[in-house]
C-alpha cells in the first residue's frame, strides 16, 4: 500500500461514497502493507485474507446498487486476540489456546459488522491481556514501528501497532489497567477506554471481571468516536460523525475546565515527558482553557486497590489450568498471576469497598472539572532489553490504572515525541458516562496541538 | 538471642515456601526465587487498604432495606 493511499476512517468512509475509491481496494492496500511488515513488526496472529476481499467485493456490489450498510461500510479493521470472532482461532496469544476456533462473533464484533465493517484478522497481545513483552510464547511479541527495538506498550500491542504502522485502518483493544491507553502513548495513536460497561465483554476473554473494558484504538479522535459510537449500541445512522465532532472542531477551548492530576506523576516524569506536557499546558492556556491543579486520592491507593482486584480475579479465571499446565503459560503471565494466590478474600472485599469510596471521591472531584488530564505514561516506549522485569507494576504506579479502578471513561492522544522520535501520549478522563463530553474535548486538542499526521 | 542476617534471610524464605505450597503452588527454587520478590511487592499493595469500617458508621445506602422497590 501506497502512502498515498493511507487514510482515516472518515476519509475512507468519504472516499466511498465519492466513488473515489472501492472498499477492495481499501482492503486490498491493507493486505499487501501487512504482508510487507509483518516478519518486521509482528502485528498480526491470523489474516483472514479470502474472507475480508470477499467482505469487500460483496460491500462494493450492495454500494453500487445504493445500498451502505452504515458508517463502516467497508472499513478494515483488526481484533486484539482475546476478542473472539467467528470461524477463526482466538488464541489470547498463549500455547494454551491454540485450538480455541470460534464459531461466533463477540457483541462488540457484531455490532462492528452491522456497521458495515471488515476485519481483517486477529492482533498480538501480551498472553491474556497480561503476560508481556514476552519471548517465550507461541507468536513473537510485536515491534514498536517508530523503532523495532522499542516495545510497542501492552497489553493491546498488535492493535497499536497495526494502526500506527498503517496496516488496518482502525483495531479494537482491552484495557485492565491502562492496556489501550499505554499501547496507544507510546505507538502514537489514540486510544478510548469508554466508560466501564458501555461495551460489551460478551465474547472477550476476561482478565478481571470489575475492570476489564472494550475500545477502540485509532489514528484521530474522530475515528475512535465512529468505532465507539457503533460498538457501543448508539443508534446507528448513516451519519459519520455521530458524536457531532465536526460542530465543536471550531468550538475551542474557551471555559473548559481542565484540572491536572500533578500530584500522579510530579518529579517522576521523564525529561522529554516533562516538557512536551508542560507545552501543551501552554497550549490549553492560550486557548483560554481553565487549567489548574486538582488534589486526588494518592495513585499509590489506586494502583494498590487496581492490582489487588486484577490479580484476585485473574487468579480465579486461571486457577486450574494454571495447576495443571504451568509449563503452557509464558513465565510472566504465570508467575505474575500467581501473586492472586496470596490474596485472601478479606483483601479482596476490602480492596473492593475501597473502590467504590475511590469511585465515589472522584466522581466528587469531576464536579469541578470537565477533564483530568496526566502524560498517559511517565516516557517513551523502552527497549525490549529493558523490560524483563516480572512485576514492573510493584516499581511505578501506572498513571492509567486510577481510571480502570474508578471506571471512569479515559483516552490517551498523541500530543509530542521524546528527543528520539518516540511517540509521547496525553491521558484525558471524564466523568463516569461522560465519553462523548469527553470525545469532543479531545477532538478539540487534536485540533489544537496540530501534529502532522505521519506513517513510521 | 539475636539471628544472623543469612538466618532470618534462612526463615523468610522457608517461610514464604510454605505460605506458597498452603496456597496451593508448587513452585521450583527458582520460582521460589522470583516469586518472593512479587510476594513482598504485593504486601506493600495489601498494607494499603482501609481496615474494615465500624458497621455502625456506614452509610445507609450500604444496606438498603429490601423494601424499598414496593410501591
Amino acid at each position: 500500500m501506497s502512502y498515498g493511499n493511507w487514510m482515516t476512517i472518515a476519509e475512507a468512509a468519504r472516499r466511498q461514497r465519492d466513488g473515489e475509491i472501492t472498499a477492495t481496494e481499501i482492503v486490498q492496500g491493507y493486505l499487501d502493507r501487512i504482508a510487507t511488515t509483518q516478519s518486521r513488526l509482528h502485528a498480526f496472529i491470523s489474516v483472514d485474507a479470502e474472507r475480508a476481499l470477499d467482505e469487500a467485493r460483496e460491500a462494493d456490489v450492495s454500494a453500487a446498487a445504493g445500498h451502505w450498510r452504515g458508517p463502516l461500510h467497508g472499513i478494515p479493521l483488526a481484533l486484539k486476540d482475546v476478542i473472539a470472532s467467528s470461524n477463526t482461532y482466538t488464541t489470547c496469544h498463549s500455547r494454551l489456546l491454540l485450538d480455541n476456533f470460534t464459531s461466533y462473533d463477540a457483541v462488540c464484533v457484531s455490532k462492528l459488522r452491522a456497521a458495515g465493517a471488515i476485519i481483517l484478522g486477529k492482533v498480538a497481545t501480551h498472553e491474556f491481556a497480561f503476560g508481556g513483552p514476552s519471548h517465550d510464547l507461541p507468536f513473537p511479541a510485536a515491534r514498536n514501528p517508530w523503532n523495532p527495538d522499542r516495545i510497542p506498550g501492552g497489553s493491546s500491542s498488535g492493535s497499536a501497532v497495526a494502526v500506527a504502522a498503517g496496516l488496518s485502518a482502525g483495531a479494537l483493544g482491552t484495557d485492565t489497567s491502562g492496556s489501550i491507553r499505554m499501547p496507544a502513548s507510546m505507538c502514537g495513536v489514540v486510544g478510548i477506554k469508554p466508560t466501564y460497561g458501555r461495551v460489551s465483554r460478551d465474547g472477550v476473554y476476561p482478565l478481571s471481571y470489575s475492570m476489564d473494558h472494550v475500545g477502540p484504538l485509532t489514528q484521530t479522535v474522530a475515528d475512535g468516536a465512529m468505532l465507539l459510537a457503533a460498538m457501543s449500541g448508539a443508534q446507528l445512522s448513516d451519519q459519520p460523525d455521530p458524536l457531532g465532532l465536526g460542530e465543536v472542531a471550531e468550538a475551542g477551548l474557551r471555559g473548559v475546565r481542565v484540572g491536572i492530576c500533578r500530584e500522579w506523576f510530579e518529579g517522576d516524569l521523564d525529561p522529554d515527558a516533562a516538557r512536551v506536557f508542560d507545552r501543551t499546558l501552554d497550549l490549553l492556556r492560550d486557548a483560554g482553557a481553565t487549567v489548574a491543579n486538582v488534589s486526588l486520592p494518592p495513585i499509590a491507593d489506586l494502583n494498590a486497590c487496581g492490582r489487588i482486584i486484577l490479580l484476585s480475579e485473574g487468579f480465579s479465571i486461571h486457577r486450574a489450568t494454571l495447576s495443571a499446565r504451568p509449563e503452557d503459560y509464558g513465565q510472566f503471565t504465570r508467575d505474575r498471576m500467581r501473586l492472586g494466590a496470596f490474596i485472601s478474600a478479606d483483601h479482596y472485599i476490602r480492596a473492593q469497598r475501597m473502590r467504590r469510596d475511590l469511585m465515589a471521591r472522584m466522581d466528587h472531584i469531576m464536579e469541578s472539572f470537565d477533564i483530568l488530564i496526566s502524560p498517559t505514561v511517565h516516557g517513551g516506549a523502552d527497549r525490549f532489553s529493558d523490560s524483563t522485569e516480572t512485576y514492573p507494576f510493584f516499581a511505578r504506579p501506572y498513571l492509567t490504572m486510577p481510571f480502570d479502578v474508578t471506571g471512569q471513561p479515559a483516552m490517551s492522544i498523541p500530543h509530542g515525541v521524546t528527543g528520539d522520535g518516540m511517540p509521547l501520549g496525553l491521558q484525558l478522563a471524564a466523568r463516569t458516562g461522560r465519553d462523548a463530553g469527553m470525545l469532543r474535548i479531545a477532538h478539540r486538542m487534536e485540533k489544537l496541538l496540530a501534529l502532522p499526521r505521519r506513517l513510521p | 538471642m539475636r539471628l544472623l542476617e543469612s538466618e532470618t534471610q534462612a526463615i523468610d524464605e522457608v517461610h514464604f515456601a510454605l505460605l506458597a505450597r498452603a496456597a496451593g503452588l508448587n513452585l521450583s527454587p527458582s520460582e521460589l526465587v522470583v516469586m518472593r520478590r512479587g510476594y513482598v511487592g504485593l504486601q506493600a499493595f495489601l498494607a494499603r487498604l482501609p481496615e474494615r469500617p465500624d458497621f455502625f458508621d456506614e452509610p445507609a445506602t450500604t444496606f438498603e432495606p429490601l423494601d424499598t422497590a414496593a410501591p
